[in-house]
């Protein structure tokens, strides 16, 4: 395979196959296209992780600039025309001054960027893809069977053409955005997630989700105009050749320009507003309306992933300056923010979108801390993150599919009614918490590179323990049964689309944690050896502590005589744990010697009916058991949300007085 | 073995129940706990949850409404168990007997083991019918270990021979 | 530390703090002028649950039973070999959270109520101890624990404040009041049983035995805040415990909120100020 082969799986595949189910609506088609479209992205990205060494590979197809160009007119001026269609002043504004940014640029500074490549494949874009690819894939093998229960109305065929057609289309941009090395190919497919992502959440087409869908068209617009402030000042202070991600990180400039400094905090900014960070996040909680597949896809998973993806790449650019302090606080207080706001709710999707907003904002931190073993958590995080939310927003959607509610509070006893979906959702749920899975591994890392910034460590020490919180207590509310009950209800049966893509998925994240030293040692560490040296040392065998981590050009390191690692993760012994919880249980537990006792209630349990639902309250009549879980309302209500908000404003605003001072 | 027979009579937890009764009971039940008489030199405590208790202590009498709920929680306890009557009224419910709203003494709701008369009985009374409780608890852990036909009631149920007040 | 000495540490460590929690309602005892329960009581009342039937409302709460005390263990080996506090208080908390998980498994107003409030104890107790992490690292250069034995100054004289906020927590992770919200050991002043409520028999001597398994991790982390001479620590530890069951029998329990405000508030703060001065 060439790279322009490859590059045809990865671009072009997805278009062909996103304009051929539009076109042509069959459900035969559909399936088999997309699966096949899913099997070879996957080859692609084994075959791309295989070939790229320690060396980028640059790729340019100058030819292409014009088209790119035309196509971001284009999109810009779709854009005005959904303002204008819709009456929003903001989105006419923002769309009309990118415009005129752009043509300005083009026509007005006529930046000459032959010399910059347009594609640049380097190790973080290698890993980018295995996630885009892999997840992606499995996601839309799970969208097949979603969709046909999801559009139940009239010309389903129809509609789920149009869903295909942006859904598949985005997979391509997605991989251009994550190869993209001319700025002006970056703003482009930047913006094409954009209207994909607004194409989607107004699938549905109600009120409420044309209204999310222009909200996150609107916010992610700011993003697109701080883009192109930030090509503009490049372009204009040093030229064509600026225009060039590459450059930017590479360049060393930022110490010496304070417009190419501004020009990075603007570019943090759109991804930013790409990751929903504070006060951006309302269009990501506002998606949550669209499908669960794009939820899963696009809004947890990998677009998102996007705007940390760009401040991850830009951050040896901003390394040891004021503004990558300034970074870590913000991402540390949208990490602390998000977490709060999850414990006050009761909506499944909503939680986990907060959960995401709180790990993008934990994964934006690590860039601002900025040291080697901050960056490789950041990689980690995404990663993992990836996964586990994956497979949670599509647990999610089987089970609002079965339950027909999104609340938590209706997913009580979901163990019993839906023993199949419980087991994934915990992994997923434990894939965020428990010791020897990855995102633990990665918080661990975070969380110790923290030590630089004292401020931040305050931030995390609570965000982190609020995690913990909204995690259980939904898992609780799930866990909650009846004695008997699972005797007495039938499980509900998955079809065998949930069962290949959440399986896959749940025990690639098994696998994944369990492969951790190779996941670190090949994927991770690779991925940002170019700017950092590797600070976590995976050790070799069967060791019982795997990871050990130390900063090795820090001669405080060494106390006494001895020499101690800084942090040591020990994988090992937390996976013997792990081991023993599932097999101890197994091994001393014999349900056929004991009794299944009643629930204790006071000693009022009536009998009526198969389960012990009832008890006597008042005058002897039969009350029913209900219970909820704690939302603290009264202290975390839209009050809160509100000054949240503010503070986060106020902190980037001040980020950029950092800057500009 | 021997261990868990000094353990079963060394730590009896107990549960109390009032199925009716005028608080007289109740009161020295509670003043059992009372560092005058420390019951919990004999490490007998008052738990809250049926789930945990070895010992249920029912005082008053057994009414219609209070049947299900004695019965109910003697069928929470787990085995081996053992229920003590104290007071003339759980006993064979005294003067209330035969009154039209009175069902009997705790025997009528649940096997008792231990009986104590005294209207109420002395705390010392209570002790003593505790540690009988707890001996019993030992056999009745025996039997289960050997299963024989039990008989819940008439030979096998003893009474405090201490004073009662 | 060898693997054959973590051994006998994870077999001795139950059986300590089974002994410490009869000095405990002994000296409690003695407090309220009662004579008291033998010393080994603990022992009598776990070999008494174990030789009880048991019974259990799905397979879910017996997992994570087990899996609270097995958690707990993992925990204090991490502690015994000496290595990195912050992986410590990670498995800490997922032990914490697997008994919530436990309490939660059974629709049961009583054990959910202590479920609630146990999770709201895990929020008011982990930030200080994973504070404690960050001031180790900053007293030795170094996660692990095994760092403190390597400093000749006590970690105490550096950290007098966050010394204080573990003490406030101390309570917490203790169950002592005036924080023993989501499980009292004594019953005059508890919803029922709290999270314990639906266990019974054998399931009920895990969770005793895990709260002696938790005893000893609590002193130890009381004991690495003066390590050298080893003595002086565990007189520290041994000094702490007697202050907890002081003010365990001078106070009553205290409101959830309380809790949460005073531990967020003063043990935070108290943290967070005495790590910002260090570094400065
Ligand atoms: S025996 Fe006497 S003191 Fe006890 S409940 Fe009956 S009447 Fe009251």
């Amino acid at each position: 395979m060439t790279w322009n082969q490859f590059l045809l799986v990865a671009l072009a595949l997805p278009l062909v196959v996103a304009l051929l189910n539009y076109l042509v609506r069959l459900p035969q088609i559909r399936k088999g296209s997309i699966i096949v479209m899913a099997l070879a992205l996957i080859a692609s990205a084994v075959w791309l992780h295989t070939r790229v060494g320690d060396n980028a590979v640059v790729l340019s197809f100058p030819w292409a600039d014009l088209t790119i160009l035309i196509l971001d007119l284009a999109i810009l001026a779709y854009i005005t025309y959904v303002g204008i269609e819709r009456r929003h002043p903001y989105i006419i504004a923002l769309a009309v001054l990118q415009l005129a940014g752009l043509l300005y640029i083009e026509l007005g500074l006529r930046p000459d960027v032959s010399e910059v490549p347009s594609l640049v494949i380097d190790r973080l874009s290698v890993v980018m893809y295995l996630v885009v690819a892999v997840i992606g894939s499995i996601i839309c093998v799970y969208a097949l069977q979603y969709m046909e229960e999801h559009d139940d109305r009239a010309h389903p065929e129809e509609r789920k053409g149009r869903f295909f057609l942006w859904f598949v289309l985005f997979l391509g941009i997605m991989n251009g955005l994550i190869f993209a090395n001319n700025l002006f190919w970056l703003y482009f497919f930047w913006e094409a997630t954009t209207l994909c992502s607004f194409q989607l959440i107004g699938h549905d087409d109600t009120r409420e989700s044309r209204d999310n869908a222009l909200l996150a068209l609107f916010l992610n617009s700011i993003g697109g105009l701080a883009m192109i402030a930030a090509i503009f000042l490049l372009v204009n202070t040093f030229g064509g050749a600026a225009a060039s991600l590459s450059a930017v990180v590479n360049s060393g400039l930022a110490v010496l320009s304070t417009s190419f400094l501004i020009a990075l905090a603007f570019l943090v900014i759109g991804g930013f507003t790409k990751a929903a960070q504070l006060p951006f996040q309302n269009w990501l909680l506002g998606a949550m309306v669209a499908p669960t597949p794009v939820s899963a896809l696009l809004h947890s998973s990998t677009m998102v992933k996007a705007g940390v993806y760009l401040i991850l790449r830009l951050a040896p650019a901003y390394s040891g300056l004021p503004l990558s302090t300034a970074i870590a606080i913000f991402g540390g207080f949208t990490f602390l923010a998000a977490s709060l706001l999850a414990v006050a709710d009761d909506n499944a999707k909503r939680v986990l979108a907060y959960s995401t907003v709180a790990n993008l904002g934990l994964i934006v931190a690590c860039c601002g801390i900025n040291t080697s073993l901050a960056v490789n958590a950041a990689v980690l995080l995404i990663v993992f993150h990836a996964v586990c939310k994956a497979l949670l927003f599509m647990g999610v959607g089987v089970i609002e599919h079965n339950v027909g509610s999104r609340n938590i509070e209706n997913m009580e006893g979901l163990a019993a009614r839906m023993p199949a979906m419980m087991l994934v959702v915990s992994i997923g749920v434990f894939g965020m918490f428990l010791p020897p899975f990855g995102v633990l591994f990665a918080k661990w890392a975070a969380m110790e590179a923290s030590i630089r910034e004292p401020l931040l460590v305050a931030l995390l020490v609570a965000g982190s323990t609020l995690t913990a919180l909204f995690w259980t207590k939904w898992l609780g509310r799930m866990l909650s049964t009846y004695p008997r009950e699972e005797e007495e209800v039938q499980p509900v049966s998955m079809p065998g689309y949930y069962v290949t893509s959440l399986g896959t998925l749940a025990l690639g994240l098994v696998l994944l944690s369990l492969g951790l030293p190779a996941v670190v040692n090949g994927l991770v560490l690779p991925s940002t050896m170019t700017w950092y040296p590797p600070a976590i040392q995976g050790m070799s065998g069967l060791n019982l502590a795997a990871f050990s981590w130390a900063n090795y050009y820090n001669p405080e390191i060494i106390l006494g005589n001895a020499v101690v690692p800084e942090g040591l993760f020990p994988l090992g012994l937390l996976f013997i744990g792990l081991l023993l919880m599932l097999v101890i249980p197994m091994a001393f537990f014999e349900p056929e010697k004991e009794r299944v006792g009643d629930i204790y209630l006071s000693g009022e349990n009536l009998d009526e009916g198969p389960l012990p639902l009832y008890f006597a309250g008042a005058m002897e009549s039969p009350s029913k058991v209900s219970l909820g879980g704690y939302y603290f309302r009264g202290v975390l209500n839209d009050r809160t949300v509100l000054s949240l908000n503010i503070v986060a404003a106020a902190l980037m605003v001040m980020m950029i007085g950092v800057v500009a001072s | 073995m021997n261990l868990v027979h000094l353990a079963q009579a060394k730590s009896p937890w107990v549960l109390h129940y009032d199925a009716s009764s005028c608080n007289g009971c109740d009161i020295e039940t509670v003043a059992c706990l009372t560092p005058l008489y420390d019951i919990e030199r004999f490490g007998a405590v008052p738990i809250g949850s049926p789930k945990h208790a070895d010992m249920l202590l029912v005082t008053g009498n057994v009414n219609h409404k209070s049947k299900r709920v004695l019965r109910n929680i003697y069928d929470q306890m787990t085995e081996p168990k053992v229920v003590v009557a104290i007071g003339i009224c759980a006993t064979s419910s005294g003067v209330f007997h035969q009154s039209y709203n009175v069902l009997g003494g705790a025997d009528q709701a649940v096997p008792v083991d231990v009986y104590i008369s005294g209207c109420p009985p002395r705390p010392e009374a209570i002790i003593d019918a505790i540690i009988m409780g707890a001996e019993k608890l030992k056999k009745k852990w025996k039997e289960e270990e050997h299963p024989v036909k039990r008989s819940n009631q008439g030979s096998d149920t003893e009474r405090s021979t201490a004073d009662v007040g | 530390m060898s693997w054959a000495l973590v051994g006998i540490g994870v077999l001795g460590a139950p059986l300590l703090g089974g002994l410490l929690f009869g000095i405990d309602r002994k000296i409690t005892a003695r407090l309220q002028g009662r004579k008291g329960p033998p010393i080994v009581q603990p022992f009598y009342d776990v070999i008494k649950l174990l030789a009880k039937d048991s019974t259990y409302t799905n397979r879910r709460q017996v997992f994570y039973l087990y899996s609270h005390l097995l958690w707990m263990l993992v925990a204090l080996v991490i502690l015994l070999t000496r290595q990195d506090f912050l992986v410590f208080v990670f498995a800490l908390t997922f032990s914490e959270v697997s008994l919530a998980l436990a309490g939660f498994a059974t629709k049961s107003p009583y054990s959910h109520v202590g479920s609630n409030r146990e999770l709201l104890q895990i929020l008011a107790s982990e930030p200080v101890l994973v504070f404690m992490a960050f001031a180790l690292y900053l007293a030795t250069g170094s996660f692990l624990t095994g760092g403190v034995f390597l400093i000749d100054e006590p970690l105490l004289f550096s950290y007098p404040l966050l010394f204080l906020a573990v003490l406030l927590v101390l309570t917490i992770l203790m169950r002592k009041s005036p924080f023993d919200i989501s499980s009292s050991a004594h019953a005059h002043q508890e919803i029922v049983r709290g999270i314990s409520t639906e266990f019974s028999g054998k399931y009920l001597a895990l969770l005793e035995i895990a709260h002696w398994v938790e005893l000893i991790i609590i002193l130890i982390i009381v004991f690495l805040f003066w390590v050298k001479p080893w003595w002086a620590g565990v007189l520290l530890a041994l000094g702490a415990y007697f202050l907890e069951l002081l003010i365990d029998n001078t106070y009553a329990r205290l409101k959830l909120g309380t809790m949460v405000r005073t531990t967020w508030a003063w043990g935070f703060g108290l943290s967070l100020v005495n790590i910002l001065y260090f570094t400065l």
